[in-house]
Formats: C-alpha cells, sequence, structure tokens
C-alpha cells in the first residue's frame, strides 16, 4: 500500500509542476524528517522562504545526465532546451551526450554515466531489449534512471512520453475517416525499426482500428526513421496497389519522403499521408498539402514532465529503481485547420 | 670495461649528443615506424588526463578496455587483410550478423554457449571466405568486392531485424558463462581484453614467424614475385578473409554477451574505425607491412579517442571528424613515409660534428723536419699495372712480399721482380695486414673486419662483431671499418675500426663527420672473443704494438694525434699521448728496425679543411646541398712518411714531391734495409733503398 501512496504523491508532484501549482497537497505520507521515503523532504508546515531554502539545499551538487539518439533533431533539441531551463532553476546540474543513432555508443555513454556517478539519467533508449543489463547496473549503483519517449521492456524509475499506442489508433482512425470518405480501403504503415517499442506499440493501435473500421494494410514495413528507405517503400506500394488512399507512418521526418513520393506520382490528395510528430517542417508540409495531418506528441510537455519527476525522486529518498513509474504526454492532432496556430508545430533550438 | 677516449676530442660533455644524429639513427630503424603511433598514443593518454577528471579511473578503464576488445579483435583481421594486400569493409557488417546470429542462438535457441562461441567464430569465417573467394577466385577487386558484401551483409542484419528483432527483445535468458564473456572482468580489464591480448600475441607470431605470416606478407608486397615463387596466391588471400571474418565474429560475439541486444544498426560505420586503428599503427594500405602489434597499438589509439571524446561528452560528430582527420594525415604519412624515409635518412644521417683542432704546426719553417725532400722519389715499382690499391703492404722472413687490393684481393710477392701471384680473394675492401707465427695472413678488411687467409689461400673470418652497445640507437656490433692490426706477444690481436656509423667504403663520411665514431678492438685467440678497448675514438686508423709489447700505439685520423693504449705492465689500460697537432693525417704506423717507428701521412693537413672541420655547420650545410664530388674533403693524396722515436718525437720525413708513382702512400714497412710502401689508391707497391740509415737486419714482422 505505501508504495501506490508514494506513487500518488509522485504523481501528484508530477501535475503540480506541469500545470503550475506550488507543492504537493496530498500531505498523506509528508514527515518532519528531513528525508522521508518517498516525501519530498519538506516539513508539514514551512514558509515559503523554508521550502525554497530546503528545496534547493537538497538539490545542490546533483547531477542528472541525458543520454540522446541525436541532437541533431528538433524533437531532442526542444527536450534538451527544456530541461537545462528545468534543472537550472533548481540547481541541479544538467548535461547531455548523443550517440548519433550509435547503439554501441550509446551504451558506452550510459557506461560511462554510471562510471561518472551521476545521480540521475535520462536516456533516450532505442528498443525493448536495449539497455536492459546497463539500467539495472545503474539502479544498483544507485542512479535513477528515466526513459524518454522509448522505453525498452527493462523497466527503470520512470516512463515518459507518448502513448504510442493510442498515438497510433488515434492516427489511424483519422487516415479512415479520410479513406472512408473517398470510398478506398487500403492503407499503407510505415514504422520505425521492426523492434523497436513505439513502432510495435504504434503498428499494434493503428492495426486495431484498422480492423475496427473495416480497413486493409496493403504494406507493413520498417522505414528504420530514414525518409528515403519509406520513401522507396510507398513509392513500391503506389505501384502494386494503386487504390491506397493513405500512408501512415510513425514519424514526421520519414514521412516527409512519402510525401515526396506521393508527390511526385502525381498523387497528392488522392493518396493522404499521416504521420506522428509535429515539428517545424511538417506544419509547412500540412500547409503545402504534401502532408494530411499530424499527431504531435507535445515534446516540450514530456520534457516538462520528465524533469518533474526527476526532481521528485532526487529528493524523495526512494531507492533506485523502486519507483517504476510511467507517465503520457499529451497528443494533438496538427492538420489544415490549425497548422499556422502559434505552436502547432514546435520548433528546434539552438542548443549549446 | 673499455675505456672512453671521448676527452682525445677536447670537447664538452654535451658535444657527445647530436639530435640530428640520433634522429638519423632512429629513423633508419624498422621500430621507429611504431614510434609514431606510440607516442601518438602517449599524446593522447596525456590529453585526457589533463581535459578529464577521470580517465584512469578504473571504472572508465574497465569500460575502455571492453570496447578496446571488440575494435582490436577486428583490427587485428584487417591487418592480415592488409597485409595480404587486400582489404575488407564489410567488417561490420559481420558483427552485426554475429551479433544477431548469436542471440538468436542464445535467447531463442537456447543453445549451449560453447556451442555459440564457436558457431560464432564459424560464421564470421564462412563471411569471410566468400570475400576471399570472390577476390581470389572471380579475381574481383578487394574495395569493391567488400563493399558489396558490407551492403549484402548489412541486408541480412535488417533481415534480422525485422523477422527476430521483436523476439529478441522480449525474450530473457541467464547463463553464467554468458555473462563472463561478455561481462566478466579479470584484474578489473574485460575479459575479452585478454582475448584480444592472446590473439594478437598469436598472430605477431603467426604473421612474423610462420610460413602462412611469410606467404601473407609475401602475397601483400609483391602478387607477381609471391606468384613466381610458387606459392598458391589463391589459397593464401582466401585464408586471409576467413581469419578477418572469424576475428570479427569473435568480436560480434563479444559484444553480443556484452548488451544483448540487437539492431540492425550494429556496427555500422566500424570499418571506418578499424581502418583507421590499422592505419595509425603503420599498417600500409599497399600491403605487405603491418604487424599484429601495431594494429593493437593503433586500436587502442582509437578506442582511447573514443571512450576519451564520450567522457568529454563531446558530440559524437567531433570524434568521426577527429577519427577523418587522424585517418588522413596517416595515410599521407603511410605513402610519404614509404616512399621517402630512405632519403630522408640519408640526408640526415651524416651529421658533421664539433671539433677542437688548434692550428698546424708551420712545416714550411726553413730547416724543420718537416722540409720537403725527394727521398721517396723514384722509388722502385712492384707489380706495377697489376695491383690495384694496395693499402698495406706486409713482408715474410723470407722476403716474400703480400699485399691487399682494392678488388677484394690478396696478392703474393715472391721477390720485388717476380710477378704478382693472386692468393686469395676475400671480398669487401682490403686495408691493414699482419702476419702470425703460423705464416698466416691477418687481414682488416673494410666491411667485413678481420680475417684470415693461410698460406694456401684458404680465407676465414676472425672476428666479425662484438656485443652491442645496448644504448646506442645504431646497432655497432659489426665491424664496419676494420682498419689495420697489430699482434701482442700474446697473440692477442688489436685492430681499429674506423667507425660504428658507416659502412667499409664510406670512410670518407666519418672523415667529414668528425665524431668519435671509432674503435680499438682487441681479439683474443685462446678465447676466440672481440673485446672493445678504446671506444669513441676519433678515426682510428694505424695500429702497432710498441717494441716492448707493452703497449700499443694508435694513429687517429682525424685528431693528427698517435696515442699509445698500455695492453701489459703497470699502466695498463691507460691511454697517453704520444704525438699530438701533427701537420698531416697519419694512416699506418709500423716499427722501424732501430726501434723508432715509421708512420705514413695519407694527407697533410690543409688550412682551408682546419677551417672547415672546425665549422660544424658548414659541412652540414654543405653535404646537403652540394652533389657528392663537389664536397670540400680532406687532403689524402701525399707521399709522406715521418720516422718516429718512442716519446713521439719526429726525426726525420720522407717525401717523393712528384707523386707521380706513389699519389699517395698510406702503409710502408721497413725489410732488410729497404722500405715497402702501399697506397689506397696507387697501382704499384714501392721499394726505397734506406741506404745508411737502415740497420741491416730483417725486420721482426713476426711476433
Amino acid at each position: 500500500m505505501k508504495i501506490i501512496k508514494q506513487f500518488a504523491c509522485a504523481v501528484a508532484v508530477v501535475t503540480a509542476l506541469t500545470v503550475g501549482l506550488a507543492a504537493c497537497s496530498t500531505g498523506s505520507s509528508t514527515s518532519n524528517t528531513s528525508v522521508a521515503k518517498g516525501g519530498g523532504g519538506l516539513p508539514e508546515v514551512a514558509t515559503g522562504a523554508d521550502v525554497i531554502k530546503a528545496t534547493l539545499a537538497t538539490l545542490k551538487g546533483k547531477k542528472v545526465r541525458m543520454v540522446l539518439q541525436t541532437v541533431s533533431a528538433p524533437l531532442t533539441q526542444v527536450w534538451v532546451k527544456r530541461m537545462q531551463l528545468g534543472f537550472a532553476e533548481n540547481g541541479v546540474k544538467f548535461d547531455y551526450v548523443a550517440s548519433e543513432f550509435d547503439n554501441q555508443v550509446l551504451a558506452t555513454q550510459v557506461q560511462t554515466a554510471i562510471n561518472d556517478k551521476v545521480d540521475a539519467l535520462i536516456v533516450h533508449n532505442y528498443d525493448a531489449s536495449g539497455l536492459a543489463s546497463l539500467i539495472k547496473k545503474a539502479q544498483a549503483a544507485g542512479i535513477y534512471v528515466m526513459q524518454i519517449n522509448i522505453a525498452s521492456n527493462q523497466q527503470s524509475d520512470a516512463y515518459v512520453g507518448p502513448n504510442w499506442d493510442s498515438l497510433g489508433a488515434t492516427i489511424a482512425n483519422r487516415a479512415i475517416v479520410d479513406c472512408k470518405a473517398k470510398g478506398k480501403t487500403e492503407m499503407g504503415l510505415i514504422t520505425g525499426f521492426a523492434a523497436d517499442v513505439p513502432s510495435v506499440l504504434f503498428l499494434d493501435g493503428a492495426k486495431r482500428a484498422m480492423k475496427a473500421g473495416g480497413m486493409k494494410a496493403v504494406v507493413t514495413q520498417p522505414g528504420q526513421y530514414d525518409p528515403s528507405k519509406a520513401g522507396d517503400i510507398a513509392r513500391t506500394v503506389l505501384r502494386q496497389n494503386p487504390n491506397t488512399c493513405a500512408f501512415v507512418g510513425i514519424y514526421d521526418v520519414m514521412m516527409v519522403g512519402v510525401a515526396k513520393v506521393v508527390q511526385d506520382a502525381g498523387k497528392t490528395g488522392d493518396v493522404g499521408v499521416y504521420t506522428i510528430d509535429a515539428s517545424e517542417g511538417t506544419c509547412k508540409a500540412i500547409g503545402d498539402g504534401a502532408l494530411t495531418a499530424a499527431l504531435s506528441y507535445t515534446p516540450s510537455q514530456m520534457a516538462n514532465q520528465a524533469v518533474g519527476l526527476t526532481l521528485y525522486l532526487l529528493q524523495s529518498g526512494l531507492k533506485a529503481g523502486t519507483a517504476r513509474t510511467a507517465i503520457f504526454s499529451s497528443a494533438v492532432m496538427v492538420d489544415k485547420s490549425n497548422y499556422n496556430v502559434p505552436g502547432a508545430c514546435y520548433r528546434g533550438e539552438n542548443i549549446k | 670495461m673499455s675505456r672512453d677516449a671521448f676527452s682525445l676530442t677536447r670537447l664538452r660533455w654535451v658535444d657527445r649528443f647530436s639530435l640530428q644524429r640520433t634522429l638519423g639513427e632512429v629513423l633508419g630503424k624498422r621500430w621507429a615506424e611504431a614510434a609514431v603511433p606510440a607516442s601518438l598514443l602517449v599524446s593522447v593518454l596525456v590529453y585526457f588526463a589533463m581535459t578529464t577528471e577521470s580517465y584512469f579511473a578504473p571504472a572508465n578503464l574497465q569500460t575502455l578496455s571492453q570496447s578496446l576488445a571488440e575494435l582490436g579483435l577486428v583490427a587485428l583481421g584487417m591487418t592480415v587483410v592488409m597485409v595480404g594486400g587486400g582489404i575488407d569493409l564489410s567488417v561490420g557488417a559481420i558483427v552485426a550478423v554475429v551479433n544477431g546470429s548469436a542471440l538468436i542462438m542464445f535467447k531463442l535457441y537456447e543453445l549451449p554457449v560453447s556451442v555459440i562461441v564457436v558457431a560464432c567464430i564459424v560464421i564470421g569465417g564462412l563471411m569471410g571466405a566468400l570475400n576471399g573467394v570472390m577476390i581470389a577466385f572471380l579475381k574481383t577487386r578487394p574495395f569493391i568486392t567488400t563493399l558489396v558484401t558490407l551492403l549484402a551483409y548489412r541486408t541480412i542484419a535488417e533481415f534480422i531485424d525485422t523477422s527476430y528483432g521483436s523476439k529478441l527483445a522480449v525474450a530473457l535468458r541467464v547463463d553464467g558463462s554468458w555473462s563472463a564473456i561478455g561481462n566478466g572482468f579479470i584484474f578489473g580489464m574485460a575479459a575479452a581484453l585478454f582475448v584480444l591480448l592472446v590473439a594478437t600475441a598469436l598472430m605477431h607470431v603467426l604473421l612474423s614467424r610462420s610460413r602462412w605470416g611469410w606467404r601473407v606478407t609475401a602475397v601483400g608486397s609483391s602478387r607477381t614475385s609471391a606468384r613466381r615463387a610458387g606459392m598458391s596466391l589463391a589459397r593464401v588471400t582466401v585464408s586471409t578473409y576467413i581469419v578477418s571474418g572469424a576475428l570479427a565474429g569473435l568480436s560480434g560475439l563479444f559484444l553480443a554477451a556484452r548488451l544483448e541486444q540487437f539492431s540492425a544498426k550494429t556496427g555500422q560505420g566500424l570499418e571506418f574505425a578499424v581502418l583507421t586503428a590499422v592505419v595509425i599503427g603503420g599498417v600500409s594500405l599497399s600491403g605487405g607491412r603491418g604487424t599484429a602489434m601495431r594494429a593493437l597499438i593503433g586500436a587502442t589509439i582509437v578506442s582511447v579517442i573514443s571512450q576519451g571524446l564520450i567522457l568529454e561528452g563531446t558530440s559524437r560528430f567531433i570524434y568521426s571528424i577527429v577519427l577523418s582527420i587522424i585517418l588522413l594525415v596517416f595515410v599521407t604519412i603511410d605513402l610519404k613515409w614509404g616512399k621517402n624515409r630512405g632519403k630522408a635518412v640519408q640526408k640526415i644521417y651524416l651529421a658533421p660534428g664539433r671539433t677542437a683542432i688548434r692550428p698546424s704546426p708551420d712545416i714550411y719553417e726553413p730547416g724543420s723536419v718537416w722540409a720537403v725532400n725527394r727521398r721517396l722519389t723514384g722509388a722502385e715499382s712492384i707489380g706495377e699495372g697489376v695491383l690495384d690499391g694496395p693499402e698495406d703492404v706486409v713482408i715474410d722472413a723470407d722476403g716474400t712480399i703480400y699485399c691487399g687490393d682494392r678488388r677484394g684481393w690478396l696478392w703474393r710477392i715472391a721477390t720485388p721482380t717476380s710477378e704478382p701471384q693472386l692468393l686469395a680473394r676475400i671480398g669487401g675492401h682490403p686495408l691493414g695486414l699482419a702476419l702470425d707465427k703460423d705464416h698466416n695472413v691477418l687481414m682488416c678488411v673494410a666491411g667485413m673486419g678481420l680475417y684470415r687467409i693461410t698460406p694456401e689461400g684458404v680465407v676465414s673470418p676472425v672476428s666479425t662483431e662484438v656485443r652491442r652497445t645496448w644504448y646506442r640507437a645504431n646497432d655497432d656490433s659489426a665491424v664496419r671499418i676494420a682498419d689495420d692490426l697489430d699482434l701482442a706477444p700474446d697473440g692477442t690481436v688489436y685492430f681499429s675500426d674506423l667507425s660504428t656509423r658507416f659502412d667499409g667504403d664510406e670512410y670518407f663520411l666519418d672523415l667529414i663527420e668528425a665524431r668519435p665514431n671509432g674503435r680499438l678492438l682487441a681479439w683474443d685467440p685462446t678465447t676466440n672473443k672481440t673485446s672493445i678497448e678504446l671506444r669513441n675514438y676519433c678515426a682510428p686508423n694505424g695500429v702497432c704494438v710498441s717494441h716492448d709489447g707493452q703497449s700499443v700505439l694508435i694513429n687517429s685520423s682525424n685528431l693528427y694525434r698517435i696515442d699509445r693504449y698500455w695492453i701489459a705492465g703497470p699502466k695498463k689500460g691507460q691511454l697517453e699521448p704520444v704525438a699530438e697537432n701533427l701537420p698531416g693525417v697519419p694512416d699506418n704506423i709500423n716499427r722501424a728496425s732501430d726501434g723508432t717507428y715509421w708512420v705514413a701521412f695519407a694527407g697533410m693537413r690543409t688550412p682551408a679543411w682546419d677551417l672547415a672541420i672546425a665549422l660544424p655547420g658548414f659541412r652540414r650545410r654543405m653535404v646537403k646541398e652540394l652533389p657528392t664530388d663537389e664536397w670540400l674533403v680532406p687532403n689524402l693524396n701525399t707521399s709522406c712518411v715521418i720516422r718516429m722515436t718512442e716519446d713521439g718525437e719526429v726525426l726525420e720525413s720522407l717525401w717523393d714531391g712528384e707523386q707521380r708513382d706513389h699519389s699517395v702512400i698510406t702503409s710502408m714497412r721497413e725489410h732488410d734495409g729497404y722500405l715497402y710502401l702501399g697506397g689506397l689508391t696507387n697501382n704499384r707497391l714501392g721499394r726505397v733503398d734506406l741506404g745508411d740509415d737502415a740497420v741491416s737486419s730483417a725486420h721482426e714482422a713476426v711476433r
């Protein structure tokens, strides 16, 4: 029961931080000890000044490292920017490294973070088996591990990212509606890698929606997050299945490649291109009509949630590896109707 | 213990050292090639030690050892292929396929770990064999072939990812020996690292000592020659790719066991890192050159840089940039170095040194002992036109004359008027001569050492090497320019080795360098060992045992002096001057019949050369900028013989003012009232009647 209470508090803290409230309001498990297990470490009654002093004292000298796949994507740049701001305000030292899609390097970077004895680690993991042993190793060394956007089966202290299953279903449903309006039933699904968790979940959600909508998948292939690979797939599909009415993919940068192929085939409008994620170029593509709709999973919110959870864990006194929680970021559909609303698509940040 | 004669140069202690000379000697060494990567490794380590806090922390070294092991094994395989004249770009893809296969076998089929280990090596070997077969039998180009297989194997990896990826992600199996392979540590280092070390040692021996290794090197150096030597090019080539594939397979196994994860991108770009590693290590891209040890050094450098940049949190792009710059630099070095090393060494090897020579005595002073005369002019010619360059001459008790010949021969001349007979062909450049009690001729042969020629003409080496000086870069074990010799009463042969830095016919270079490069050696007939008696002696030339047999007189052709080295009696082992600052270049020295000594001057000192020898910078420019035939060189064509007392007092000088028949006199022997004259470049021997001056007795040439 106690763990449930801890989780309740954890979720409450995050919610509070996210929506801008001042403090955890459950008050159920706080005590007067300086570091309470699962609590925030504050006394039951404290002045605003005391809260500031105590919190900053607890967080002083804490190190958080983020290990990313890349820093050249708008998505990861937004994360880094939000985290830099969020952690700096709380006096926590934050830095990041990127493997540039080299999984062996990613593993070595995580190992190096363990060697460096950071206090918390935020990992942009890439598949279900990825880093399993290293996550355990880090937690054994007392490091809180958060996984952002993608999580492995090896559970860490927290997963912060989209509900990929729901995203898959939502975007597929959008495509189904459009297809039905055209009286067509054939759709193509393009995932990332075969084994990465988002792809698997995305596919589950999308297929479920298609089954319910009576649609047929003409292709289900991994585009490896690569515009040209995805484009190749789309080109083949268009040739073999001229009745295809939509391509639904997992990553906007990759799906721009598909949109290009559709455009080249002179089928813009006939064949809809749907994607998850909405970075800057996506809104432009929607405006051009190349992309039909994009489902944004709000990366800045995701990053804020990760900051909140990390800060909570750092103050909680919880043993690393015991929190094991997950928070999903919200999803916003972007299409012709709202693509020019400021903030509909996020921009990459100039990070240092 | 040998005696150091450096002080005779009257130079400072620091003048013992020369950067240029050391550089010239070191660059000439084969191991110098390894010095560049080794120093790069040290500087990279120093850099990261300074810029990061925890580079040498045990945890970081552990992490480093894991990635080094995986990279190193692949680099080892690449080295074998490259020494064999090929290249294997498919290694990264082989690692990926084996990594995937290993995980499928381990997690999905739950095979025993020992089976998986063997299977990984076999799968890798087979993939390598495919490369090899195409290259060896279909005669496709290694670069393009392995580029194609790189893509093909990568497709297999993608197939594994698509078909097994999700299953692998959820399957879980725990096995002790599997974890030991991937995450086992010995002495705080990855177990895989020890596998790499053993593999490196093994490959080093195989490549450098085994028949297979020599064949690989031969094929890589020159396919044509290897084929003409009867080697099966195809078999050798295939074997290198199999080795490369198998080692990549082993690396894939370690990777699989360490991270237990698979992605289609595993090992992507590995071929680039591996190529950089081996090229840094000095493995030549053009084949035939490289060792396993070098590959290890190169792999260590790349791993150290990779881990250092990860530790610094630098962007991964920086790593790629650093690696490409290093690769570019070393590829250029590989090309330039391979082509120009010999030339560079040749250019700086000769390193003129400082000297401290005093002004020459004035030989033109009226009435001096040096007054030029014609006492050698018109000397009787012996063997004119037959002999070529008899540097030394020796006469036995029967009056038979022996002399060398610069064509590598030994002549015997029964009487001064008889036709010379060829006694033996030795080779090298015969210089000083002596007769032992068994009537054998002992001969100093420049470029070869000390040799013995029996009266029947049988040639055998007596002393050709001494123990090497451990701290010298140059191998000084060979007797390079054996110059002159004499026998002590106990039969020990004392002989000079003009230079430890220049070979046989390069004695001129030693004179121009003017450093104390020479030594006095002693060969002991009872132990058949040769010892170094004097080292750091400047151009030791003539050697003569004194009349009392207690000391050896030795001529320095560059310091224009004669020294006495005591070999017996109370002063044994001491060195003392006999004559200093002579006006000429003393060559050979021999006993005269009246208890004095004859000394030949190969040349006279000139103000120009005296100035040149005082200016090392001038000589350095000269040898660098001028062709050899325009060099200013010491005068070496004088016909002058002097007679000197035991104390070094010059009693008389004998000259050939014309220098027509005997352009240079390098040696003289007194025998039965005659003085026989030899010359390094003369085409005859000479003989002059000493007349009243001579003591009419047989010269004790034989001891």
